[in-house]
């Protein structure tokens, strides 16, 4: 005969079980890191601290509009349905202007883990995706983010085209044959340089001059790297090119996985100093339209260092 | 003692804020490896979140808060893990655990390992609802409160969860083996 169990006591024993003790040398790694970083300044009770440069413009630009619109009411024989006030209507409540009411400012909103965006700006704060504060881009209808911080339009179909920022510590030399890792992955260094030199030279895909550009106002390097149409990628190791693992490295985690003729347009940007990686993919049956669509969100990005 | 110590670090008191961090620093490990299942990944968010709590203590308005708003920031590092984790989910596969289990083994182990896949399937949300609630033992509305979620959603969330985790249980009574696998 056996004990009933309790499902509830069940979890928190489970939950009991585990380590409960920060290790000595993460203390250190944190008393290490604070020494070399400064507090963030704040002025004033009121100012949100984390605040994009784009949302402050676009809030001050409201204000000034919001005050001018009060001003411009409030001037003598200037009140409400002279000129440009709202047409007469049979209910009572008196319905605003177009003319005269602001367009709500587009205030970025932080990626979520999943799901259809919508139109709209959307940020990500998280410097082991980024090495930034804020990354912040503007998508039209239609984009989606599966499983992180990717963002794609028509995810997963034949003409999709994708968006996606990385922290990239190391490379492999061919991005096809990669599983002797002990021979082909390489450390990337920390300039922008370093990394456009090992992806220029990478085996597995072809890659164009590299250009100089600027993105998100910083200074980057531009390079399209192609897997060759005639390449079988199921000789490739697992079936599968794999251009770079996670940053550290984690083997646990990278960026892989795209068929022939496919392209991946990389930007290596220099964000004072931090090394940002942009990776935004397109495939041969990616329309005009979506190309056009995903090099607008890449003209949009705003980048706080 | 803790409250001093954070006025200390808000004026740019390094000591401090180095006592302060080893004052909660195990706590956060522990919440943080409950949530995330993986040590490795729990000792960085925690070590990401102490930075952070560093670079931002001084928009803490209420010292005596510290704490709640540590937990809230290593929560949001938590998830930053879990995205991690997630970005090649193509990587993530089953793999036949090595060796087969005694037939005797007591079934306190199964249950565990049902457990533990059962909540590694749960979302990292519910995830840090149950925790907050039966690891660290707060009421809902402080759950909503560190999460900075409406009650409503932490209710939710912990129903579903607690759901899970229970049926899971039940579906290991009725089977006469459990599965030899796990996530890679």
């Amino acid at each position: 005969m056996t004990a009933r169990r309790d499902p509830d006591r069940l979890i928190r024993a489970f939950l009991d079980e585990g380590p409960d003790e920060l290790p000595d040398h993460s203390y250190d790694a944190v008393r290490a890191h604070i020494d070399h970083t400064r507090q963030r300044v704040v002025i004033g009770p009121w100012r949100e601290p984390r605040m994009s440069n784009f949302a402050r413009i676009g809030i001050a630009a409201a204000a000034v509009l919001a005050i001018a619109v009060i001003g411009v009411n409030l001037l003598p024989g200037q009140g409400p349905g002279v000129g440009q006030g709202p047409s007469p209507s049979p209910s009572a409540t008196a319905t605003p202007s177009p003319t005269a009411t602001p367009s709500p400012s587009p205030v970025a909103m932080a990626l979520p883990f999943s799901g259809d965006l919508g139109a709209g700006t959307f940020y990500i704060e998280d410097r082991f995706i980024t090495n930034a504060e804020r990354f912040t881009f503007t998508v039209p209808d239609g984009w989606k983010t599966d499983s992180d911080t990717f963002i794609t339009k028509n995810g997963e179909e034949p003409g999709e085209v994708l968006l996606a920022p990385w922290v990239v510590s190391h490379i492999f030399s061919d991005a096809c044959q990669w599983e002797d890792t002990r021979q082909s992955l390489l450390d990337a260094g920390e300039t922008v340089d370093e990394l456009v030199n090992l992806l220029v030279d990478q085996e597995g895909r072809q890659a164009s001059a590299p250009t100089e550009v600027m993105l998100g106002g910083f200074p980057a390097t531009r390079i399209e790297l192609t897997v060759p149409a005639d390449l079988d990628t199921a000789t490739c190791t697992n079936g599968n090119l794999r251009y770079w693992p996670g940053a550290g490295p984690d083997m646990s985690s990278g960026l892989c996985c795209n068929p022939a003729g496919n392209t991946d347009v990389v930007y290596v940007v220099d964000v004072d100093g931090n090394r940002l990686v942009l990776v935004a993919r397109h495939y041969p049956e990616s329309s005009a339209e979506d190309r056009a669509e995903l090099q607008a969100v890449v003209d949009s990005i705003e980048i706080d260092p | 003692m803790q409250r001093a110590l954070v006025d200390q670090a808000k004026r740019g008191d390094r000591e401090a804020f180095d006592a302060l961090a080893r004052m909660v620093g195990d706590r956060c490990m522990a919440i943080a490896y409950r949530i995330l299942r993986d040590a490795d990944r729990a000792d960085d968010a925690v070590q990401a979140a102490l930075i952070m709590a560093w670079r931002e203590l001084r928009t803490l308005r209420d010292s005596d808060r510290f704490e709640p708003w540590l937990h809230r920031i290593l929560t949001n590092e938590c998830y930053a893990e879990a995205r991690r984790r997630r970005r090649w989910s193509t990587q993530i596969r089953l793999l036949p655990m090595p060796g087969q289990r005694e037939s005797g083994e007591i079934s306190a182990i199964n249950d565990r390992d049902q457990l533990d896949r059962a909540f590694r399937r749960l979302t990292i949300e519910q995830r840090s609802v149950i925790v907050f609630h039966h690891y660290v033992g707060l009421p809902l509305t402080e759950v909503a409160d560190r999460l900075g979620i409406p009650v409503g959603t932490a209710k939710s969330r912990l129903h579903h969860a607690t759901n899970a985790l229970r049926a899971s249980l039940e579906a290991d009574a009725r089977s006469p083996s459990s599965s030899q696998e796990r996530l890679a």
